[in-house]
Parts: structure tokens; C-alpha cells; sequence
């Protein structure tokens, strides 16, 4: 850890039973590894269920398959599940373990009240399956926000408030690990940037759960009929939950790109300074952004809308965009350092491409970067909200942020976290090489498709059909909007074996990976010697022309929208 | 190393290229801020502003009442009606129809004021591609101007229950 004189304890250190590390020299708390182990495992059986369900609304959504479009009530239900399952079952389960590993095994400290995370853990997965229950038993076919006056049972609401709680409770015993980890003397000075971007995500997580609790409280009340229900207040609150938790994924991914940026070819951060001050932004702003799912809604006035587009979200892009900069720069300025200095690039050809750590968080980067961040910003913006709410382009906007960036960041962790975190040799690791790939090229186009599908032919989402048979009035829709669901579903048959190659990965190396003595070097190659600040005397000219490249593409992405939104009925 | 402690200080200034870069992002996102009141000031089409608390029997009530005084016609069912030039008009969102069937002239401002009488639905108007949120206990107003004749479909995109994709209305645009 960190040079010269030992750290200060002001606080007689407790003892706790762990071993050292032979690949990174930390010392891991046994407690916290089996926590964090089991978090993990809980998430991917979650993104198993989520993933069948994807099955389903994938292949619905394709309408040369249909799969589900006769049985609409069906679709519906899993969609439900869908949603919840992955969004935030999988999701979250997968950022507890990462909140455990960012704080007790990073610092070097115990994870304080293991009893206590048990507790979280024990909640939010009674939370899980109490929703699950209600889902698929078909109590509940409401979607996972559940708009109000729409009501599902008290059983639908008070899943999620168990699940909140003990969210809420993990976030805590986090920020406790880090008081005590500081009072015991386990590290000196600032707390590393990985732990820092985690602690962005659970300041972040406790502020959306506030907004879970504004929504699924007064629901519950509601559901017992104890309550009115306001829907405008409900969206309002169920937003701050929903787009807050959403950056709670954008700041834990961009903490996952920097840990496997170190880990796959040694990058080190090159400014500390600018990549805290990002992380700050999404502190300070973000939350307030949240009014971008809600631009085309009555009940709010256009300067409140407008001002809080504008001042709180894109203050949050800014710091999304100086992560986009700094850390393709600090890839670069460590391969430079081991002699890939030929022309722009060689740097970026000769990047292990594959190891997946690698490939995967590339990938992640480029897929939220170019898909969902530009969009996101061009969809969110005030006015252009018209064309594009509630229409396919919004889950083929998040497919590329929280399927495409997010999920393909935490998968791309579990290469790392098993040899390390749970000592087991990844099973099948030639299909490991290449299941980011897959994956990821799959996510891109269901992204693409999905976007094109809404964006130009207004194609809805949340309908089990587009055929219109039944309906009073005959509907069709353009050949292209058929075209571009094709690619949605190819997609989304890639993604699927994506996915289930990463399940099974996973699972198989859970079951049958050869353990890992602790005497021997795992399978990852941290490089050994991060390059020091000087090489940037060279300058990071490839990451220059990246950026550069994605700026006139997030131009050009904006100028289309606005284009269409000037070919609409005038409407004010 | 992302995974320790950063050197004792690590307050440094920005390299060339970062400070060029912040900048850059700044000055880009600044020029998206200010292109919405740029848009709206002169781009046609914006976000509804207006819109009114009403309760869900009385949007029913006078919906129904400006039904019958300019109805004209009857199709599978649901009432056609044509609101005069520049009159206001009212669209109901009831789970899975949309009513009335509004005969609009080209070139005329309507006032259209829009709500639900059940759950939430969303008003997307195709294929001219405009959506908006449909709230039972808020009216919306759009003060829409339709700019060209034709037969418009009008979907539902917000998840309003089983019959959510049999949700499918008209505009229809006379010359
Ligand atoms: C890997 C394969 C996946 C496929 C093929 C897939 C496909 C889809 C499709 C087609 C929809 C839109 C359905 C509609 O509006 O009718 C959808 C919705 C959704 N997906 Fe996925 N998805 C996948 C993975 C994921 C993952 C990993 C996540 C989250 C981390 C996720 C989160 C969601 C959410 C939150 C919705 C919105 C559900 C709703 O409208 O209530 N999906 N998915
Ligand atoms: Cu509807
Ligand atoms: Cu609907």
C-alpha cells in the first residue's frame, strides 16, 4: 500500500481472520469474502430468471417470432418480471458485493458487523422472492414501476420496501467499514479512487431509496386503502428512485472500468484530482435530473422541466465525459510506457483484447459512450422528449446503459472476482474470451434495433403485438419499422447466448473450478509496474482523436433529433 | 493504482489535454442548455405547458358534453366528432379506447385538452411521431396545429393493462 510511515490508528485496530492475497498483496477479511461471494452468486441466479424472461420479451418483441404475442397476458407478467429481475435484483445484489469488496477488501479493513450484512442480505432477498411470488403467480401485471392508480397487492409494494431496507442497510455497513477502516489506521490519506467511485454509488443509493420510500410507503398505504394516491406525485417519487438507482449503476460501472483498467493492462488514474471531481458531479447534480422521464407529463411546469435537464443532468454528463477522456487516456499512457507508442493506435491494437476484463469493459465503455449516453442526452433533452416517449427507443436507450454498460461491466468483473474472490480457476475460459464479444455485439444491435424501431417508426413499448388485430381501427406500420425489429431480435439471440454463456461460466466454475491454492499465482495478469504521471509528456493523441470522434458523433446525434422535432405539428 | 491510496497529494493541475477536453464538454453542453429556450422561443413544437387538475368524472362530463354538441358520425362504435376552427377539444384515454374520433382541419389551432378516466396511457400519434402522458386526475392541454390532411392513427404507449396493444384510435386531418 501506500509508501513510508505506517498508517496512524486512532482507534486500537480489532483483529479478524483473513489471509493475504498472492496476486494483489490485500489482505482479505474472510467474513467479507463469503458476503461478497454470496451477494454475487444471488445476483446471477437472479440474472438467470431475469435472462429466461428475456427469452420470452426478446423473442416477442421479434414479430417473425411472436413468441408470446397470442398470449398477451403472459407477455405482460414477464415482462414484469423481466424488469424487476434484472434491473434490480441482479443489479443490486451485484452492487452489495462490489460495495463489500470496495471498502473491507480494497482498505485492507474487516467489513464491521458481518452479523448485520447477513441481515441486509436475508432482507433484500425475502424482498426478491416475495416479489417474484406475487409476479408470477399473476397478483401483480403491472410492470415494475407500477404507475399508480394501477394497483397491485400490498404484497407487490411491501417486496419492495423490504428489499429498500436492506439495500439501505448494506449502504450503511459500507460507509461504517470505511469510518472504522480510517479510526483503525488500515490506510493512509485519501481512500483509493475504486472505493471513492463506490462511495459516489452509495451516497447515491441512499438518496434514491428516499425516493423509494416517498413512493412505496405511501403506495402500501395506499394498496390497504389507508391512503389517496396522487399519480403526478407518484411518477415524480418513483423517478427519483428509478433514475437516482440508475446512477447508482453509472457510477458503480465507471469504478468497475477503472479496476479493470488497472487490473487488464495496469492503467493508473492520471489526474486524481479531475476523476474525483467527476465523481463529485454525479453527487451533487445527478439526483436532481430525474424530471427527464417525465417532459411530455402535465402537473410540472416547462422552466422547472427545462432548467432541471439542463443544470442538474447535464452537469452529471460532464462528469461521464471526463471519465469518458481519462480513462481510455490512462489505458494509454500504460501502453505507451510498455513500448506500443507506434502512430495513434498501436497502443489500442495491442491491447489484450483477449483477456475479457479487458474486452469487456471496452466494449461497456464504447457501448454506453456511443449508444446510451449520446441518446440518453438527445431523448432527455426538453422539447425532443415528444418524439421519443414511451416509444421503443427508451428500453432500446437503457439496453445500451444498464444492459450494454452496466451488466457487461460487472460480467466482465466476474473474471476477476472468481480467481480472486472465490480462488476457483475459470472453467471454459476460450469461451470466456469470447462471451464478451458475443454479448456485446448482441446488446448493440438489440440497442440499435430498439432505438430505430421507436425513434423512426414509433413503434410502442410494453405491447405484446403491433398487429393491431382486435383493435377498432386497423394499424400497420412500415416495412422499416419491421426491418429494424429484425435487427432488435437478432440482437437480442446473440445477447441471450451472451448471457447464457456467462451464466454457465459462472456457475460452472462455482461447482467445478479447480480451487486455487493460496500459494499460486491465479490466472490474471496485473501488470506489474503502472507507468508513472511523466508519460504523459507524450501525450495521449489517440485518446484525443477517440473523444474527438465521439463528440461530432453526440453532435450529429442531437442535430438528427432536433431536426426531427422540426418536422412535427406545431403543438406548445 | 485505482485499488490504493493515492499519493499524499494529489491535488495536481490538469494536463493540456484534460483542461482542453473539460472545456470542450463544458462549452458542448452549454450550447445544448441554451438550445431549449432557443426552441422554444422559436422551434414549433414544445412540451405542453399548460395542464389542469380535474378529477376523472368531471374531465368525463365535459368531454362527453362537447361529444354530443359536435358529433358527427359514428364509427365502429366510437363517435366522430369535428370541433370547429380553433375551438377546444377533448380526447379520453379509457382502457383500451381512444374516444372521440376528432375531425381536425389542416392549418387550424386546436385546443385539444387531454386526460384518462381510469389508469395512466400514453398519447402517441403516429405517424407524425408526437407522444405525451396521459394522467387521470390532469387535463393536458396541446395547442396543436396539424399541417398536413391525412388519416392519423393514435396509439396508447403507456402500459394500461392486458388489452394495452389493442389500444388504437384516430385523427383524421381534412384539407
Ligand atoms: C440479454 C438479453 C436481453 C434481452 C433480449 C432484452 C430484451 C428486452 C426487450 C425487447 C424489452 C422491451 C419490451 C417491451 O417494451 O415490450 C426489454 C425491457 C426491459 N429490459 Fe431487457 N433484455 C435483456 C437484458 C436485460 C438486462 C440485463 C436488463 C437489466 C440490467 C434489462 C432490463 C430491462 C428493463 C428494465 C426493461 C423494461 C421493462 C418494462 O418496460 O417494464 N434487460 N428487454
Ligand atoms: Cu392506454
Ligand atoms: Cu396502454
Amino acid at each position: 500500500m501506500a509508501s513510508g510511515a505506517a498508517a496512524v490508528a486512532i482507534r486500537r485496530p480489532v483483529e479478524f481472520e483473513s489471509r493475504i492475497c498472492q496476486v494483489t498483496g490485500l489482505r482479505v477479511d474472510l467474513a467479507a469474502e463469503r458476503l461478497i461471494t454470496v451477494n454475487a452468486v444471488t445476483a446471477v441466479v437472479f440474472l438467470l430468471i431475469g435472462g429466461i424472461m428475456a427469452l420470452f420479451v426478446g423473442l416477442t418483441r421479434w414479430p417473425a417470432v411472436g413468441l408470446l404475442s397470442g398470449n398477451p397476458e403472459l407477455y405482460y407478467r414477464f415482462l414484469t418480471a423481466h424488469g424487476m429481475n434484472m434491473l434490480i435484483y441482479w443489479i443490486i445484489f451485484f452492487e452489495v458485493a462490489g460495495l463489500y469488496f470496495g471498502s473491507a477488501i480494497v482498505l485492507n479493513a474487516r467489513l464491521v458487523t458481518p452479523k448485520l450484512a447477513w441481515v441486509a442480505y436475508a432482507l433484500m432477498l425475502a424482498g426478491a422472492v416475495l416479489g417474484d411470488v406475487v409476479v408470477f403467480s399473476g397478483r401483480a401485471d403491472v410492470m415494475w414501476d407500477a404507475y399508480a392508480p394501477m394497483q397491485a397487492p400490498p404484497s407487490f409494494y411491501l417486496s419492495y420496501d423490504l428489499f429498500a431496507v436492506g439495500a439501505f442497510l448494506a449502504c450503511c455497513i459500507f460507509f461504517a467499514t470505511l469510518v472504522v477502516a480510517k479510526a483503525e489506521g488500515r490506510y493512509r490519506g485519501s481512500v483509493p479512487l475504486v472505493t471513492f467511485g463506490l462511495a459516489t454509488a452509495a451516497i447515491l443509493a441512499v438518496s434514491s431509496l428516499l425516493g423509494g420510500v416517498f413512493t412505496f410507503v405511501p403506495a402500501l398505504l395506499w394498496s390497504f386503502g389507508l391512503m389517496h394516491e396522487d399519480p403526478e406525485t407518484y411518477r415524480l417519487t418513483i423517478w427519483l428512485l428509478g433514475h437516482g438507482t440508475q446512477q447508482v449503476n453509472l457510477a458503480a460501472m465507471v469504478s468497475v472500468w477503472y479496476l479493470l483498467a488497472y487490473m487488464t493492462v495496469g492503467a493508473k488514474p492520471l489526474n486524481e484530482k479531475l476523476s474525483r471531481f467527476a465523481f463529485l458531479l454525479y453527487i451533487l447534480t445527478i439526483q436532481l435530473g430525474s424530471v427527464h422521464h417525465l417532459l411530455v407529463d402535465p402537473g410540472l411546469s416547462r422552466s422547472f422541466k427545462y432548467w432541471n435537464t439542463s443544470y442538474a443532468m447535464y452537469s452529471a454528463v460532464l462528469g461521464s465525459m471526463i471519465h469518458a477522456f481519462s480513462i481510455p487516456a490512462a489505458v494509454e499512457v500504460a501502453q505507451r510506457a510498455k513500448g506500443y507508442t507506434r502512430g495513434w493506435f498501436e497502443w489500442l491494437r495491442k491491447a489484450p483484447w483477449k483477456e475479457p476484463g479487458f474486452s469487456g469493459s471496452a466494449l461497456s465503455l464504447l457501448i454506453f459512450g456511443f449508444l446510451g449516453g449520446t441518446t440518453g442526452v438527445a431523448f432527455g433533452h426538453g422539447p425532443v422528449s415528444i418524439l421519443h416517449h414511451n416509444t421503443l427507443a427508451i428500453p432500446g436507450h437503457f439496453h445500451a446503459t444498464v444492459v450494454g454498460g452496466t451488466t457487461l461491466a460487472f460480467m466482465a468483473l466476474t473474471y476477476y472476482l472468481l480467481p480472486l474472490v472465490v480462488r476457483r480457476k475459470v472453467v471454459g475460459w476460450r469461451l470466456a474470451i469470447i462471451q464478451p464479444y458475443l454479448y456485446g455485439v448482441g446488446v448493440a444491435l438489440l440497442g440499435i434495433g430498439m432505438m430505430n424501431a421507436g425513434a423512426a417508426y414509433g413503434v410502442p413499448r410494453r405491447v405484446a403485438s403491433i398487429a393491431y388485430q382486435g383493435s377498432p381501427v386497423a394499424v400497420h406500420f412500415p416495412t422499416g419499422a419491421y426491418l429494424a425489429l429484425d435487427i432488435a431480435g437478432v440482437g437480442a439471440v446473440l445477447a441471450l447466448v451472451g448471457g447464457a454463456l456467462y451464466v454457465g461460466i459462472a456457475v460452472a466454475t462455482l461447482l467445478w473450478g479447480e480451487r486455487i491454492p493460496a500459494s499460486q499465482q491465479p490466472l490474471v495478469p496485473v501488470a506489474s509496474s503502472p507507468p508513472g504521471l511523466a508519460a504523459l509528456g507524450h501525450g495521449v493523441p489517440g485518446t484525443v482523436v477517440l473523444v474527438n470522434v465521439f463528440l461530432l458523433f453526440f453532435f450529429v446525434v442531437v442535430a438528427v433529433n432536433m431536426f426531427f422535432l422540426g418536422h412535427v405539428w406545431p403543438v406548445h | 493504482m485505482p485499488i490504493a491510496a493515492p499519493e499524499r497529494i494529489w491535488w495536481k493541475p490538469l494536463s493540456r489535454a484534460e483542461r482542453v477536453w473539460v472545456v470542450t464538454g463544458v462549452s458542448f453542453l452549454l450550447l445544448l442548455s441554451v438550445s431549449m429556450p432557443i426552441w422554444h422561443a422559436y422551434g414549433a413544437a414544445d412540451n405542453p405547458e399548460i395542464s389542469y387538475r380535474i378529477s376523472p368524472e368531471e374531465f368525463a362530463r365535459v368531454a362527453q358534453d362537447f361529444i354530443r354538441r359536435y358529433q358527427v358520425g359514428t364509427y365502429k362504435g366510437i363517435p366522430v366528432v369535428r370541433p370547429p376552427a380553433g375551438a377546444s377539444a377533448y380526447l379520453i384515454a379509457q382502457r383500451f379506447q381512444w374516444s372521440p374520433i376528432l375531425e381536425l382541419k389542416k392549418g387550424e389551432t386546436y385546443h385539444i385538452y387531454l386526460s384518462a378516466t381510469d389508469v395512466q396511457h400514453g398519447l402517441s400519434l403516429q405517424p407524425v411521431n408526437m407522444n405525451f402522458q396521459v394522467v387521470p386526475g390532469y387535463a393536458s392541454l396541446l395547442t396543436l396545429t396539424p399541417t398536413e390532411a391525412g388519416v392519423y392513427t393514435i396509439l396508447c404507449n403507456q402500459y394500461c393493462g392486458v388489452g394495452h396493444h389493442l389500444m388504437a384510435g384516430r385523427v383524421i386531418v381534412k384539407e
